[in-house]
């Protein structure tokens, strides 16, 4: 074959193909809705979404990730929910509860005249046969820890269930709004036996959207339950599609045609601007209880030197890693998991801002650096020690990056270690001595600052399936978080854990980055769209309409 | 079939259980664990003792007919590999009907015009569907055809046979590219060798049509190692189909296999390597088949 043909046509094949490529920032808008549409919600319309990989089990005993969810809160719900975005508890299937002095006995007045999908009416059997399911060892329920504290629940006439503990714990209120708590039919999950859940089955409940098909590694749909017990607005769809698309670029691609019309989370962040140039799209954020960290095998040398770890958290340059992937206006960071947005959610704001005032920020310093880590005489220990971290998302990609360069500038050579994502997930739930550093995530479940503390950095949550990647032991703070607890005066337990966080925070055992928040793509045909702090535990569609 | 069967099912058995990463920490997610419920999950999973007795235990299963339960989704494997595979087989049968369809006239005129404008159209045609990666290619076809030009919609599988085979196109064109290319250049160069032969000199002397003598009789010839590296690509297709579907988000087998590789699903994994060694089997049994039909002079006692 004549070669220089090749050389002189190949180029201009690849101009053109850059061409069509780089078009791709224009959208070809679907058609527009109707004329003058008003805020006014009406019924009718169907939309897709989009989620980024295959729901576990449509049973809520199963349900806790970040994709399971948006069918599950949508076709049961729980006694009670997350509402005032999620600052608060309110009644759900439960219409009121009280907690007894000694915060061993839950009493909850249950809903009556509520409907399943199928016509039948829920009662309280359903209501105790849902909790024992999920205490049911036999059934290993991913969040039947949640009611670990429960001893006994029954019914004591048509409308109340009693819970009782063994001991009091401060955490089982937020349960109850979780899919810990969500009420199913009792006949429907008998029938159904082991298939409970699966796309053959699928599954019934009280919530505003029923059951219609769940093509595997396809789609999820749902259709409006018209005889839902919540009359005060919506459900007003005719019937939503959940889509799996695991390719990120193929969920904008979506967005960019119109296709697909709602996604949460799963925008990686060096996708924002390409959705925020699409014309029919809006992008909205909504704070999270979430952070982004670097943290280490504190047990093991030189790790276990809290000079060393100071003089690492001043190396690394947070804000600017934090600004090039979250933007400018990038919340700051302190020593804390515990955002300004979650501590709002417990106790007196004022306690909180005078503490968060007064924990270091680490903010970079190469002098202090240098100075602290020559100071702990580890340096040399530190050579060579690795890095793990998973690249499937920028951000926590670029902060191992930008950290390995940061200690390379204080002379010591840190190595990346490589992981998927999944690898990353067994690491931080192991048994926390096989790594040296890592980049975790970790968000609260409930709206309660313990629930960045306690996980985290009680020693009991260092052994395999806790969230102690830090591997951290102090008794001060274990004694803190235990005691806090068992507490059920607000103040006093904010007080408690504002002592934990002073304590952590001046031995640095994380090097916080940042506190991401949930991106919220919706095209501009549809109205009432808002997604919460913890929008996986909530009924995401009852309120939404298409304009 | 059934030694070969029995060897990747230990050899597979051991591969995944030596990759890092625990089933029952990746089934549990990254959220909190309870430790008496990942030990009950280990035991359901069938993940206690040592890995030889688990494999032994397995197979016990497995030759009775039970595969087990995906760990993830809960679900009996052979009921879900069921329900994925009609999708990716749709796709594997589309992409080589297209590449077929598509390659071999491509390399017949080829080898019939030889250095002219087709020719190396059609090699650069080649060159590009050998080099794009299949993802690159799907995600590229996305960006023209779907966001672009609107013409065809970007993922999934529709609903109803002629929405589904509207669906399938991109992908399938995808996958195909690069069979068109190596089925083309391979035709190309047998039918070069075939045109060139003595037969043909005479049945041009004999006044036949050009037609005929293109496909009657150097095509036919040039057949035989057509056919082996096609049916040899359908494997490389099966590879192609594991990404395409995950780019485009198909339900189909290849997302599975993608999905229970990644989050240490065993018995998923399992038993679609021990289906996959069966069809590769199969295949190769169709294609010794094949060149019966095609060679008169081949032919099986």
């Amino acid at each position: 074959m004549n070669t220089l043909w090749l050389h002189r046509r190949l180029p201009i094949t690849a101009v053109v193909l850059a061409l069509l490529v780089s078009a791709c920032g224009t959208s070809a808008s679907p058609s527009p809705g109707s004329p003058g549409s008003d805020g006014t919600p009406k019924q009718g319309g169907s939309i897709t979404i989009a989620i980024e990989g295959e729901p576990a089990s449509m049973d809520p005993a199963f349900d806790y990730d970040f994709v399971s969810g948006i069918a599950v809160s949508s076709m049961t719900e729980g006694l009670l929910k997350f509402c005032e975005n999620d600052t608060k508890l309110c009644p759900s299937l439960a219409e009121s509860w009280t907690v007894s002095p000694d915060g061993k006995t839950y009493t909850l007045k249950i809903r009556q005249g509520v409907k399943f999908h199928d016509g039948t009416t829920m009662t309280v059997d359903d209501v105790v046969f849902s909790l024992n399911r999920i205490r049911d060892p036999d059934l290993a329920s991913y969040v039947g820890w949640m009611l670990g504290h429960v001893s006994d629940v029954k019914s004591t006439d048509a409308s109340t269930v009693v819970l009782t503990l063994d001991a009091p714990d401060a955490l089982l209120e937020y349960a109850l709004a979780a899919t810990a708590a969500h009420v199913v039919s009792k006949k429907f999950v008998e029938a159904n036996g082991d298939k409970y859940g699966t796309p053959e089955v699928g599954s019934i409940g009280t919530g505003p959207y029923k059951f219609v098909e769940w093509k595997s590694g396809d789609h999820q749909k749902l259709a409006r339950f018209d005889d839902y017990w919540d009359t005060s607005a919506g459900p007003y769809l005719d019937e939503f599609t959940i889509k799996i698309l695991p390719e990120p670029s193929t969920r904008v691609a979506g967005l960019q045609t119109g296709e697909i019309d709602w996604i949460i989370n799963n925008i990686p962040s060096d996708q924002y601007a390409t959705v925020k140039a699409i014309s029919n799209v809006d992008l909205t954020f909504t704070d999270s209880y979430y952070g982004e960290w670097i943290t280490f095998n504190t047990q093991a040398p030189p790790f276990d030197n809290v000079k060393a770890r100071q003089a690492m958290n001043y190396a690394f340059n947070k804000k600017a890693v934090r600004e090039l992937f979250y933007g400018a206006d990038a919340d700051p960071t302190k020593a804390t998991l515990v955002n300004p947005t979650l501590w709002a959610t417990l106790g007196d704001a004022a306690a909180w801002q005078a503490a968060w005032d007064e924990l270091p920020s680490y903010d970079y310093d190469e002098a202090m650096a240098r100075q602290l880590l020559d100071e702990s005489g580890v340096k040399d220990q530190l050579q060579n020690k690795e890095i793990a971290y998973y690249e499937s998302t920028p951000s926590i990609k670029g902060a191992a990056e930008a950290f390995i360069d940061a200690m390379g500038k204080l002379g010591v050579t840190i190595k990346a270690r490589k992981v998927t994502y999944q690898e990353s997930v067994a690491l931080q739930f192991g048994e926390h001595n096989d790594y040296d550093i890592i980049v975790a995530s970790w968000g609260s479940d409930f709206p309660d600052p313990s629930g960045n503390l306690r996980p985290n950095f009680a020693s009991e949550n260092s052994a395999a399936g806790g969230a102690n990647v830090s591997n951290y032991h102090n008794a001060e703070v274990d004694r803190l978080l235990a005691e806090q607890n068992a507490l059920t005066d607000k103040n006093e337990r904010a007080k408690l854990l504002i002592e934990a966080q002073k304590i952590i925070a001046a031995d640095s055992p994380i090097i916080v980055t940042a506190y991401p928040g949930w991106p919220l793509a919706v095209n501009k045909r549809l109205g009432g769209a808002f997604a919460s702090s913890l929008w996986y535990w909530d009924s995401l569609f009852k309120e939404i309409y298409v304009k | 079939m059934v030694p070969v069967l029995l060897f990747v099912s230990f050899v597979t058995f051991g591969l995944v259980r030596l990759a890092p990463g625990d089933p029952v920490l990746i089934v549990l997610g990254g959220r909190k664990v309870d430790p008496a419920t990942a030990d009950t999950l280990r035991h359901q999973f069938g993940l206690i003792g040592d890995p030889f007795s688990q494999y032994v235990a397995w197979l016990g299963r497995a030759i009775q007919g039970d595969l087990g339960n995906s760990y993830r989704l809960r679900q009996d494997v052979l009921g879900l590999i069921g329900d994925r595979l009609p999708l990716t087989i749709q796709l594997i049968v589309l992409a080589i009907v297209i590449a077929v369809a598509v390659a071999i006239p491509l390399g017949v005129i080829q080898a019939h015009r030889r250095d002219s404008a087709v020719d190396y159209g059609g090699s650069l045609v080649a060159l590009i569907g050998l080099s794009a990666p299949v993802y690159f290619s799907a995600i590229v076809g996305v960006l023209v055809f779907a966001v672009w030009l609107g013409w065809l919609p970007a993922f999934g599988s529709g609903d109803g046979p002629l929405d589904q085979l509207r669906h399938l196109i991109l992908p399938s064109v995808a996958l195909a590219l690069g069979t068109i290319a190596l089925t083309s250049r391979m035709t190309r160069s047998a039918m070069i060798e075939a045109l060139s032969s003595d037969y043909i000199e005479a049945a041009r002397a004999k006044g036949l049509p050009e037609r005929t003598i293109l496909v009657k009789h150097a095509l036919r010839n040039a057949l035989i190692p057509v056919v082996t590296v096609t049916s040899l690509q359908v494997g490389f297709l099966l590879v192609g189909s594991v990404l395409v579907e995950t780019t485009l988000g198909l339900g189909g087998l290849g997302s599975l296999i993608t999905d229970s590789i990644q989050n240490r699903d065993y018995p998923v994994i399992q038993a679609s390597v021990l289906l996959l060694s069966v069809a590769f089997s199969l295949l190769n049994l169709l294609t010794d088949l094949l060149y019966a039909v095609i060679d008169p002079r081949i032919r099986y006692a």
